[in-house]
């Protein structure tokens, strides 16, 4: 075995090109596939240049270029979200707090910050030490954002390097700002029971004063509660949360914030006219809110200069006199930066006197009868729901089935409505259909980070396939087939043993649905009632919001770190390959939309985790594919040869077109080539059986994956594996797996 | 000190001479104490070509017994219940202090030597409850069994059992991977009782070759020849070096006599993590035997559970030699041991300190650090 080699920067530079040389190793593997969403480019006053048919633009440039450049440009978008959004908490909390506030995330997590370690080499201490991690994100984002101009990066595999490096610049931009809330604010730290907390809009008590909280940087939000507890008037305000705002909310107060809902329930809830007041900070707030906010009555607050939405900044005046002065117009829309005084606004507002609110009435038949079913609704409707059928037949005589049975998949975008050439309100009847459903269910506020406890306790169970996978549900809510579907896999997956991890709009969602195999008595029962919040066997930990995805990716880390006992600074392709061919962990962005998603997305799979996407993760232009079995290959790191194995995993980035298609691949995403016997038997086990189960047959390749007989799953009679086995089928040892060669013993 | 075959002895040393193939490294791997015991004492190491290393693995159940069961020992101690165990038991340190500090400060803690001495104990103290804390491979467990199925039992007798099975840990050292071992040599006795079944699965899966031994040291070598022959020709079967004592690699009774009285569990190992099926438990129908169950002690793993800077889990992971802990033989002897690999007379720690001499290497892959 050769002294650790420092593959980093094995014959590289530093920034954002350190890591090429592993990308190109990792891409020669996973090749991306591209779809184009856009056939011509626009991108310079040359264009449009039409690209099908093989033609070059006028700069040179093909479609598949077209499509990595512009996945590149949306992964560093979605990175500088969550870099600008790391920026805004670091610098509130420096204000707060000073530079010397401890990062701290309790006892039992003493590998703090993995992906900043083993990304930038540094341990940080202090909020003082997160500003510099930052500086060099920003820097590294600007490089990636410049590469993409005219004339940049010409080279698809070194287009998709930098997209991976956005990816990584965006899980460093994740994990900073969740450590500093995290220390700043106390939140629970790998603790296990944290509260269950009410989620959906049939929680919220409308009989007291409203203040609703959407967005990202719940810095107002916290404030809010810290007033309102310490004057005595919790009890006389309902305060509610909305998206991860709402998370990071309730892992600081528990169940004295209640969630009403996630990113994809805004445009309902702002509708339903339930909030007096609105407090909006950044990212994934709609951007026709405030006026809809107006509309209904409420007071909107706009707080983050990411997203001032053409109001007064009235920052400096008086909140007492501007909660008056707001109270006589009739549009009450302010802008307040200061997050002591936007709090103090929210609450003034609302204790000044319930506002008006202009929640219309349930849409009824009348309000469909006008529609002669034009079909236009569907044409632009992004799920291409069959809207129209449903909206006609209520008009024909108040049939509401379709509606109803659409109601559920519907992402409340209401794209529909200002499609609809009659201006018919068709979200509203969606709504209206949905009626019967109880909005109430419980989650469990975020614990942050797993600790290194649990990862010694979980780690070799992970290793030996007893804990046949983590499977991590991150990101938007925005799912093809309906928002029980991350509730309905993760039930599925927990009850069969997996790991399940959850943050952001997704951790939310997983409270819906009707029990599956993990079906209790109790069907309605959120999971997180069901099953214990930690990382173990069938354990199901939400580690809050969108921002503390780093846990689970970090957990992943640790895996590596902890059972391998290997430094992280300057390790990080070690590392990576490790988790590649040994640690079974798939990220799911089922509802994943925003191009955060994507930024998650590269980050996990440069680092070797796979991630399964809804299908409309085609519209991030492209995924990563193991084209073909020689591509499954391996160096055998302790007899030194190269191996032809199936791949495993069989792709890096991909989509499902179904759940239940999702949950087979979730299974087999799992597999990883240096699964023990014991490990393989048990994932092909859960994979055959799944399969089956929801898709009526048996996979067929299960027989590509067995290497020996100790391979075969329980559940796989005989005769179907000698049936399936190929032609000249001859046991391959299980190898000690890597992709890099340096790592290999010279024989 | 002279072999006791030193004919013997040179024709393998010989014969390793010439199999081992120049500039080919070759990593073997035992999994036992006394497999360790015998190749630091008879320096055994030295005697190896260039390019053929051994090193010790997860062989030590002492070393692996984590704090939180000795601090269930000592908690029944205190107690009052005259807890029996084994001698190297007596000075594993601890979070929660030794079996030998719970003995000074009130505790009845006693030495035994077998479990049957344990369950005459109970017999000649009818007032006191008596709990034997058993700590062992299988080769312990068989006569714990044997004990707990023993007629006439006395009611006060009971057992905290902190029994280990060392194959499920060796598929994990291959599964964590970083190791690069060619070839296992298994220990005879576990084999004497458990048969081939234990190790089958490590030439069929993963194309490794295991052969299983004796203690002496011309055991011990020959083990190692068949190692690096079955490497040469690039194969991988199970053999049986032990076949004096074990002719055949089957089954013994005692592996009824266990599942009797034990189901396998998991066990949480120091320092390592918890690795699943590699622990017995006692079955639920004998609970009123089990001293956790019959006075209700339950203590929860514990995160630190080495003390600081003891690398004894990449010691027992064969990632490191004992020489590479900073500690080793400065703050850290056998007769004053810091941490658990220094205490047990099967601990690589105490061995190497006991035996080896300074030119060894130091490492086998890195430093501890
Ligand atoms: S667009 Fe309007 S009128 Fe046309 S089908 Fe849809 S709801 Fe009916
Ligand atoms: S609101 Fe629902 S039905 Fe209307 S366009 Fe959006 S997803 Fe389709
Ligand atoms: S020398 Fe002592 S402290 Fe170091 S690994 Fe061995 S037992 Fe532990």
């Amino acid at each position: 075995m050769p002294a650790e080699p420092d593959h980093d920067t094995a014959g590289d530079r530093s920034g954002a090109t350190r890591l090429r040389s592993w990308d190109r190793t990792l891409l020669g593997r996973y090749r991306p596939v591209y779809h184009p969403v856009n056939t011509s480019c626009t991108w310079c006053a040359l264009g449009p240049c039409d690209l099908l048919s093989g033609r070059k633009g006028a700069c040179g440039q093909t479609l598949s270029i077209l499509a990595a450049r512009e996945a590149l440009v949306l992964a560093v978008t979605g990175a500088c979200a969550h870099a600008a959004h790391a920026r805004a908490v670091i610098d509130h909390l420096l204000e707060r707090d000073g530079p010397e506030l401890r990062l701290e995330l309790g006892p039992w997590v003493q590998i703090r910050a993995p992906i900043i370690e083993l990304v930038m080499g540094v341990r940080p201490h202090f909020s003082r030490d997160l500003p510099k991690v930052l500086d060099s994100v920003d820097s590294q984002l600007v490089a990636l954002l410049g590469a993409t101009h005219f004339g940049g990066e010409q080279d698809a595999i070194d287009l998709e390097s930098k997209t991976f490096h956005a990816g990584t610049m965006d899980l460093v931009a994740l994990e900073v700002a969740d450590l500093a809330q995290s220390s700043a604010y106390g939140f629970p730290s790998a603790v296990r029971d944290t509260a269950l907390v009410p989620l959906g809009l049939g929680q919220v008590d409308t009989s007291k004063p409203v203040i609703l909280c959407i967005g990202h940087h719940s810095a107002v939000g916290h404030r809010i509660a810290e007033l309102l507890a310490a004057r005595g008037t919790a009890s006389e305000v309902e305060l509610v949360g909305l998206c991860c705002t709402a998370h990071d909310m309730a892992r600081g107060h528990g169940a004295s914030v209640k969630i009403v809902g996630n990113q994809r329930d805004q445009l309902s809830v702002v509708r339903a006219g339930i909030a007096d007041v609105i407090v909006a900070d950044q990212q994934c707030v709609r951007l026709d809110l405030k006026d809809e906010a107006l509309q209904r009555g409420s007071c909107f607050i706009a707080t983050s200069d990411a997203a001032y939405s053409g109001l007064p900044d009235e920052t400096d005046v008086d909140p007492d006199s501007l909660a008056c002065d707001l109270a006589g117009r009739t549009a009450a829309g302010t802008f307040v930066s200061d997050v002591e005084r936007a709090a103090e606004l929210a609450i003034a507002v609302a204790i000044r006197g319930k506002r008006v609110r202009l929640g219309p009435p349930p849409a009824t038949e009348d309000d469909a009868a006008a529609c002669n079913r034009c079909g236009v609704c569907d044409e632009h409707c992004p799920l291409a729901l069959p809207i129209a059928d449903g909206v006609f037949a209520v008009a024909q005589g108040g049939r509401w089935g379709i509606l109803e049975s659409l109601s559920q998949r519907c992402l409340r975008c209401g794209r529909c409505d200002s499609a609809c050439p009659l201006e018919l309100p068709v979200m509203a009847l969606v709504d209206a259909a949905d009626g019967s459903a109880p909005l109430r269910t419980t989650v469990r506020a975020g614990r942050g980070p797993i600790s290194d406890f649990e990862i010694k306790s979980a780690g070799p169970s992970i290793v030996l396939g007893d804990i046949p996978g983590i499977v991590a549900f991150l990101a938007c809510p925005d799912y093809p087939d309906g928002r029980d579907s991350v509730g309905w896999m993760a039930r599925i997956l927990a009850a069969r043993g997996y790991i399940v991890l959850a943050s952001g709009c997704a951790a939310m969602d997983l409270s819906w649905g009707s029990g599956g195999e993990g079906g209790p008595e109790n069907e309605r029962q959120s999971p997180y009632e069901l099953f214990p919040a930690f990382f173990d066997q069938g354990g199901l930990v939400n580690t809050g919001s969108c921002v503390s995805a780093a846990h689970a990716i970090g957990a992943a880390i640790k895996v590596a770190s902890i059972l391998l006992h290997r430094r992280l600074a300057g390790n990080y392709v070690g590392v990576a390959d490790y988790i590649l061919n040994r640690v079974g962990m798939v990220g799911v962005l089922w509802g994943g939309v925003a191009p955060k998603a994507l930024s998650i997305s590269a980050g996990a799979n440069r680092l070797g985790i796979p991630v399964l996407f809804g299908p409309q993760g085609e519209r991030f232009r492209r995924t990563l594919e193991a084209s073909s079995d020689r591509e499954g290959w391996v160096f055998d790191a302790r007899r030194g040869n190269r191996v032809d194995i199936a791949a495993a995993p069989t792709a890096l980035c991909t989509t499902a077109a179904s759940r239940e298609e999702a949950m087979v691949e979730i299974v087999r995403l799992c597999l990883r080539p240096n699964d023990t016997a014991t490990g393989r038997q048990v994932k092909l086990g859960h994979y055959v059986a799944l399969s089956r189960e929801l898709l009526g047959e048996p996979p067929g390749d299960v027989a590509r994956w067995v290497r020996s007989p100790y391979d075969v799953p329980e559940s796989w009679a005989c005769e179907e594996l000698t049936a399936s086995l190929p032609d000249g089928w001859v046991h391959t040892p299980i190898p000690d797996p890597t992709i890099l060669e340096g790592l290999v013993r010279s024989r | 000190m002279t072999f006791r075959d030193a004919d013997l002895v040179s024709n393998v040393v010989a014969a390793l001479d010439k199999a081992v193939e120049p500039g080919f490294p070759y990593r073997l791997m035992h999994v036992c104490g006394s497999h360790e015991h015998t190749i630091s004492r008879w320096g055994l190491r030295s005697l190896l070509p260039e390019g053929l290393e051994v090193i010790a693995g997860p062989g030590c159940p002492v070393c692996v017994c984590p704090p939180h069961e000795v601090g269930e020992a000592i908690e029944l101690a205190r107690r009052g219940a005259i807890v029996a165990t084994f001698g190297d038991m007596l000075n594993l340190p601890t979070n929660f202090g030794s079996l030998a500090e719970a003995n000074a400060s009130g505790g009845d803690v006693r030495v035994v030597y077998s479990p049957l001495d344990a369950v005459a104990l109970a017999a000649r103290n009818p007032e006191r409850e008596v709990v034997l804390f058993a700590v062992g491979f299988e080769t312990t467990a068989a006569p714990v069994a044997t004990a707990l199925g023993s007629a006439n039992l006395p009611d006060n007798f009971s057992v905290l059992v902190s029994h280990r099975s060392t194959p499920p840990a060796m598929e994990l050292l291959l599964g964590i991977g970083d190791i690069c071992v060619d070839g296992f040599i298994a220990p005879g006795h576990v084999s004497a009782i458990t048969g081939a079944e234990a190790w089958q699965r490590f030439p069929d899966a993963y194309a490794m070759p295991v052969v299983v031994a004796g203690f002496e040291p011309e055991d011990v070598l020959l083990a190692m020849l068949l190692l690096v022959e079955q490497i040469n020709r690039g194969e991988a079967t199970l053999e049986n070096e032990y076949s004096r004592v074990v002719p055949k690699l089957m089954s013994s009774p005692a592996v009824a006599a266990i599942d009797a009285v034990f189901e396998v569990s998991s066990a949480w190992w120091r320092g390592i993590g918890r690795i699943p099926r590699s622990g017995l438990a006692l079955r639920r129908e004998l609970g009123s035997r089990d001293a956790r169950e019959r006075f209700d002690v339950h203590f929860e793993a514990e995160q630190n559970d080495l003390p600081p800077g003891c690398s004894c889990h990449l010691v027992m992971l064969g990632k490191v030699h004992p020489p590479a802990c900073a500690l080793y033989g400065r703050k850290c002897t056998p007769s004053s041991p810091h941490g658990p690999c220094m205490v047990s007379q099967e601990g690589t720690c105490f061995i190497w300190y006991t035996y080896e001499s300074e030119e060894l290497p130091a490492t086998t892959q890195g430093d501890a650090s």
